[in-house]
């Protein structure tokens, strides 16, 4: 029976009695209530990377009965990531991260559905993966992606909530994109070179744990009809000192995305150039080849690491800084094969160029020891 | 004409209040950055136009990728 008694159709709930228990403590708020709850049910997310940032807000996101995510991440789980991203277990190691979080959240929360797509975001997936969104939340470790979504959804008008960790600080925004509000590229217009990501800088674990939390509290009161002090404000958090505060954005006049209209398409290239990177240099050596070279006696390792990097771990041979290099160069034998390494390969490139230009026979570990310990486990 | 700014939190001295000028004379080269004046973010292309008063607040915002 109805509340007027004129038919006896069964009368719609927005609940199951199992859902309406677990969601019982954010439909006694009275600014989300059951109207506020069903909003959230109804709401489909694509969260973008299932790293640092997207372990919280996939955990909070889940849990808050967002009806329908879609986890985006062509990564797999490593040992290195299990310092922050507390999403995963040991089990986890080498399974795709897109995969384990799914099966992570659904025993957290099966009432809602999770759609897994174990591939990075790209210019060919962006669109139709965004498409369908409600909101899109950025939990990405890199620029190229972050500019993808940025320009994605400002062609079709999606909001996305943005974060983005260093070492003991962070950012994080909502973007409506049509409303006149900024974007991304207002704030930042080019493609930022020589900055270090996690692998490199290193990260406070607790960091992205805070930054996705802000990110999860602005998502799911953004669908839920609630105030969102972030939108046009970019939040600047540090760890260290403990202080947060608000910068008001405004749009740039000559954004290439607000004011040009260009599309992702429009943009290859640059995406592209940010990637680049990523091939590999003729004085490369892979972690096997490396393996069964390091204790030749014609090889002697160069580790150009930090002294506190150093101390850390090591693997004998000897030890320039990449700092110091140029100034120590005269000092070193030309009779033997110098092999350079680093944390992940980048500085060991530049030290084993630098060496190759004087007349040096010597290679770099590609991948740094990272790659090196992961190979010989 | 010295100007009295806080930059970067720090109260800092400065011969030049136009912006770009500032911006030189505090050796900031890379362009990679954002910068806001009293906690107001403000686009590259308005560089020009602005003049820092006594006190004003300027920051730079740098970009950072990880996650």
């Amino acid at each position: 029976m109805t509340a007027n008694g004129k038919n006896n159709k069964p009368e719609q709930q927005a609940f199951s009695g199992s859902e309406w228990l677990r969601y019982t403590r954010h439909i006694q708020l009275p600014q989300i209530g059951a109207q506020g709850q069903q909003a959230l049910k109804q709401s489909h997310v694509v969260v973008i990377g299932c790293g640092g940032l997207g372990s919280p807000v996939l955990l909070y996101l889940a849990a808050a009965g967002i009806g329908h995510i879609t986890l985006v991440d062509g990564d797999t789980v490593d040992l290195t990531n299990l310092q922050r991203q507390i999403l995963f277990g040991m089990d986890d190691i080498a399974q795709p991260k897109a995969t384990a979080a799914k099966q992570r959240l659904s025993q957290l929360n099966p009432e809602i559905t999770l759609d897994a797509v174990n591939e990075p975001l790209s210019l060919n997936n962006a669109e139709s993966l965004i498409a369908p969104a409600d909101l899109v939340l950025d939990c990405t470790d890199n620029f190229a992606t972050r500019y993808l979504i940025n320009d994605v959804c400002a062609t079709l008008k999606k909001p996305w909530v943005f974060a983005s960790i260093h070492q003991f600080s962070g950012q994080c925004s909502l973007f409506t994109p049509g409303d006149g509000h900024a974007c991304f590229r207002c704030l930042f217009p080019e493609m930022p070179t020589g900055v270090a990501d996690c692998n490199t800088a290193g990260v406070l674990g607790v960091l992205p744990g805070m930054l996705g939390m802000f990110q999860a509290n602005e998502a799911i009161k953004f669908l839920a009809g609630l105030p969102t002090p972030l939108n046009n404000k970019l939040l600047l958090v540090e760890a260290i000192d403990l202080t947060f505060r608000q910068i008001q954005l405004t749009q740039s006049s000559d954004c290439i995305v607000c004011q040009q209209h260009k599309s992702a398409d429009e943009l290859d290239d640059f995406y592209s150039a940010a990637c680049a990177s990523n091939e590999s240099d003729p004085l490369e050596v892979s972690a096997g080849y490396f393996e069964s070279i390091k204790n030749n006696e014609e090889v002697l390792l160069l580790d150009v690491r930090t002294h506190a990097e150093r101390s850390a771990f090591h693997m004998n041979g000897i030890h320039i800084p990449l700092s110091d290099l140029e100034g120590t160069i005269s000092k070193l034998s030309k009779n033997k094969t110098i092999v350079c390494y680093c944390q992940s390969g980048t500085r060991s490139l530049k030290a084993a160029k630098q060496l190759k230009r004087l007349g040096f026979t010597c290679h770099s570990l590609k991948g740094g020891l990272a790659t090196w310990l992961k190979s010989v486990r | 004409m010295s100007i009295s700014i806080i930059y970067n939190g720090k109260q800092t001295s400065l011969n030049n209040s136009q912006l770009l000028e500032a911006l030189r004379e505090l050796n900031i080269k890379n362009e990679q950055f954002a910068l806001a004046i009293n906690e107001t973010f403000v686009p590259k292309s308005e560089y020009s136009t602005i003049t820092l008063k006594h006190n004003d607040a300027l920051e730079i915002l740098t970009p950072m990728q990880g996650g």
